[in-house]
């Protein structure tokens, strides 16, 4: 029996090793810097060039690989409770296309030549374009509709992308493209962070007041309907499932574009330690996709000699390994 | 005294007639047996009373308070509800699944693995020595009663369960059955049980509402509505009894 102080208490080591990981990740670099002489450059406001990378490449980068892995974490999660399907990942609503499309026809337009600003953001208008669509879609409908609704979101977005691939013009913005759609945190700045923050933390928050809903979902519907908890309509969990993973994971990929496995094996991994309670499953999950992708995103800086490997390509090949023990385990134990 | 009153309730799913103006009484310190043949709407019947489906027409009551209207969390607290197909549990403990019924008081966590009532009702349904089994390894029976024990844990002055004892042995069936009967003579509470075994309908239930293709055919003590005619009507089935208690016997020729 896991109780809560245990719960707790493997947030709380989760939480500290994100912590150890944000320092090494300000720390480690392609340049190597004085990092505590940097620290002082900014606190006195002197613009040295380790100041510089330290401020302005590696704080982002680090705060994006807290802020994206944990919302992978959390919204696969929160959808795994909510579904009750180990299965189901941040990209099953279809949202995450949504914001893919978006930043693609940013690229397609040209509309990245006049900011920078205009590819996070059209990865924003694409991910609540497909959060809109999915509601209207989905009404009062059930887990069910849901599924649908998201695969079919999911399916239509993707073809949309690949027929803008497909109409590109020029080789070059095809391979652009298809590098941002792989995923990646490199040379990202605070603005991408303002970006993704409101919707990240707005997201987080509506996902985490679901907990003891996900817990009694675990009899089934019409056990947890009866224990009291609303689950569709306009003040039903559902809405709040679907809002805040659409909310988080959409802001996002709109920065990091789209990163996979990680929101479906970090709560697998994590689930056992948490007592296969949903409702306890949450924090440990956020932390835990942080620190992942944390490592992650080092492990593509130590490489990063030759050809940048991507984000998203390292998380699935890491993910991949895991959740195929997961199937083993599965088949072994039936758990 | 807590009382719950369904008068002229009707509903249709997808174009066809689930329930036609069922008019019933629920009263506290009684079981109330609903049989009926399969698709006479008695499962429906019983989600229209635990406030679960809303009613095309008519109207429910509870503690004269509309339950169409009544907040989710005090419904939950006055009415429990064990559904026909119980859903395998998570790998958690039986003592985690069962106090997942506090969840109706809002109570989780330690607070509700500790409360006495989850205690209680592991120890009527016979699950205290297997409190810290995994629930998901449980046989079918098992399960059953699980179901039951955490209807149990959330208190609720009306207990609505939908065939509980269909998975169950005939020694668990009749323990199942007297807990519903004690719950309703000595504490009071007011019980609804969906039945097919006519025999246990007939041992247990204070009252027996027949349904057929609907509609309330009969209601009142099981010798009137256990009547040989009746029966034969709307089963389709002789009986014979074997003491006081009628027993399907044959097809009608």
């Amino acid at each position: 029996m896991i109780t809560g102080q245990q719960g707790r208490g493997l947030s709380f080591c989760l939480a500290a090793c994100v912590g150890g990981l944000f320092l090494v990740s300000l720390w480690h670099g392609e340049s190597s810097i004085a990092g505590m002489q940097a620290l002082e450059d900014i606190l006195a406001g002197r613009a040295t060039a380790g100041a510089i990378i330290l401020e302005q490449l590696r704080l982002p980068r680090a705060l994006l690989g807290i802020l994206v892995g944990g919302v992978l974490g959390l919204s696969g999660a929160t959808l795994q409770g909510y579904m009750r399907n180990p299965l189901a990942d941040p990209g099953i609503l279809g949202v995450s296309g949504g914001a893919a499309l978006g930043a693609v026809c940013v690229f397609y337009t040209g509309l990245m030549q006049i900011s920078l600003v205009a590819l996070p953001l059209g990865g924003l208008i694409g991910a609540f374009a497909a959060v809109a669509l999915l509601m209207l879609l989905v009404g009062d409908g059930g887990v069910l509709v849901l599924l649908l609704a998201g695969a079919a979101l999911s399916g239509f977005t993707a073809a949309l992308t690949a027929l803008t691939l497909n109409l590109v013009p020029s080789p070059y913005a095809s391979f652009e493209i298809m590098h941002w759609l792989m995923g990646s945190l490199t040379d990202r700045t605070f603005t991408d962070v303002a970006i993704c923050l409101p919707g990240a933390v707005l997201g987080n928050a509506l996902m985490l007041t679901t907990g003891r809903a996900l817990d009694a979902l675990t009899l089934g519907e019409e056990v947890a309907t009866s224990m009291g908890f609303v689950l569709t309509g306009w003040r039903g969990v559902q809405l709040l499932v679907v809002l805040g993973t659409a909310l988080a994971v959409g802001s996002c990929v709109a920065v990091s574009g789209a990163i996979g496995f990680v929101g479906l094996v970090v709560p697998h991994v994590l689930r056992g330690l948490t007592g296969y309670q949903p409702s306890r499953l949450l924090w440990p999950s956020f932390w835990g996709g942080a620190a992942l992708l944390l490592v992650a995103d080092n492990v593509v800086r130590m490489t990063a000699s030759g050809p940048e490997l991507q984000l998203g390509v390292l998380t699935a090949l890491v993910g991949s390994p895991v959740f195929f023990h997961r199937v083993l385990k599965l088949r072994k134990d039936g758990v | 005294m807590t009382s719950l009153h369904a008068s002229d309730v009707s509903l249709s799913l997808g174009g066809r007639q689930i329930l036609r103006s069922v008019t019933m009484p629920v009263q506290s310190g009684a079981v109330l047996g609903l049989i009926g043949p399969n698709g006479a709407g008695k499962s429906s019947l019983l989600r229209v009373l635990a406030g679960l489906r809303a009613p095309d027409s008519g109207h429910l009551q509870l503690n004269n308070q509309n339950l169409a209207t009544a907040p989710a969390h005090w419904r939950a607290r006055q009415i429990a509800f064990m559904p026909q197909e119980v859903v395998r549990p998570p790998p958690m403990s039986v003592r985690h699944v069962a106090a997942l019924g506090r969840l109706a008081h809002g109570e989780s966590g330690s607070v509700a693995f500790h409360h006495p009532k989850v205690t209680e009702a592991l120890e009527k349904t016979g699950l205290l020595q297997s409190a810290d089994r995994p629930a998901h390894r449980l046989s079918g029976g098992e399960l059953a009663r699980l179901a039951l024990c955490r209807m149990l844990c959330v208190d609720a002055p009306i207990l609505l369960a939908d065939e509980p004892v269909a998975a169950l042995d005939p020694a668990h069936a009749l323990m199942v059955m007297s807990l519903f009967q004690q719950a309703a003579h000595q504490e009071g509470k007011a019980v609804v049980v969906v039945l097919h075994d006519l025999a246990l309908a007939a041992r247990f239930c204070d009252q027996l509402v027949l349904m057929q293709d609907g509609a309330v055919r009969a209601h009142g003590v099981p010798e009137q509505v256990l009547a040989e005619p009746l029966v034969r009507d709307v089963y389709q089935v002789t009986t014979r009894r074997i003491g006081a208690i009628p027993v399907p016997w044959d097809l009608c020729p």
